[in-house]
């Protein structure tokens, strides 16, 4: 039976929202990767993904996501929302999907991640993920673009 | 016939990397849009899409991309190296797809660029990008990778 990679997702979010990492390790393989192309890092295994997740400075607060709903036309796209992250767009078929969510880190910044995933059976074998920063929507732009509320 | 993603990922690239703006334009639909999630921007229409890249500050320089390699380890994911950007990375089926490449910018800085793109027929419907900067692994996680 193919993988729902909606349900998928909303069950990795939720336990990192819970900071649920037991439940997170059972959703992905043993030898899990995750990747982060920015800086160059690969962490190997679940056991130190989760290691770095649980020290990360200042603590991934549980109530640190944003979860005002934001309006954002999707034309096809699928969006899933959950109660802390503020929208999750999936996409995937077979093993591979994309998953973009916002997010809010301890010093307050609000990041979009992007994240291309890799399953193996039903648990998440590789991630490699980015990191992108709000941004001011510059002037020089302004006579092509709309402005959306997509920002907080 | 199912449209190749990677061809057409990799003759979108290449238009831009070599400043072909009327070559790009015929791989948008005419109501292509474009949008940037960071910012909360929207871009309508394959002239407005030209005309960013054509007026970007300091210039759409054609020797911007970096073009030494750079290594990425994927497992059974397929990497399409172009000319100028150093990898793209590229996973669709049917209209939907992502990739994701490097580039370097005008005041020198180098960036990962994201794109989730929506092919109608064999043009670009619409494409939502994210920009990713580099930056320097912190000590404390050290312990934790590679």
């Amino acid at each position: 039976m193919p993988v729902d990679h909606h349900q998928l997702q909303a069950r990795l979010m939720k336990t990192l929202n819970d900071r649920n990492y037991d439940e997170w390790e059972s959703l992905v393989t043993e030898d899990y990767t995750e990747e982060y192309p920015q800086s160059g890092e690969t962490i190997r295994g679940r056991k130190n993904v989760r290691a770095a997740m649980e020290n990360y400075p200042g603590g991934l607060p549980q109530d640190g996501f944003d979860t005002t709903s934001t309006k954002r036309a999707a034309v096809e796209a699928t969006w899933v929302k959950t109660p802390t992250f503020t929208f999750v767009r999936v996409e995937g078929t077979g093993n591979v999907g994309t998953v973009a969510f916002k997010a809010r880190y301890p010093d307050g910044s609000t990041w979009w991640v992007v994240i291309m995933y890799e399953l193996r059976g039903e648990k998440v074998a590789k991630a490699t993920a980015f990191f992108a920063p709000l941004f001011e929507a510059p002037e020089w732009r302004k006579p092509y673009a709309e402005s959306k509320t997509v920002r907080t | 016939m199912p449209t190749d993603h990677e061809a057409f990922i990799k003759r979108l690239l290449t238009s831009l990397n070599e400043s072909k703006y009327d070559d790009y334009e015929k791989l948008l639909t005419d109501d292509y849009v474009e949008e940037y999630p960071q910012s909360g921007e929207v871009i309508r229409g394959p002239k407005n899409s030209r005309a960013i890249r054509e007026q970007y500050p300091g210039g759409a320089l054609q020797d911007r991309i970096e073009t030494a390699s750079s290594r990425v380890a994927a497992t059974e994911a397929r990497w399409l190296r172009t000319p100028t950007f150093t990898f793209v990375r590229v996973e669709g089926t049917g209209s939907a797809g992502a990739a994701s490449l490097r580039t370097r910018y005008p005041d020198g800085s180098r960036w990962w660029i994201v794109l989730f793109y929506e092919l109608r027929g064999d043009r670009l419907a619409r494409g939502t990008f994210y920009f990713a900067p580099e930056f320097e692994a912190p000590e404390w996680r050290k312990p934790y990778r590679e």
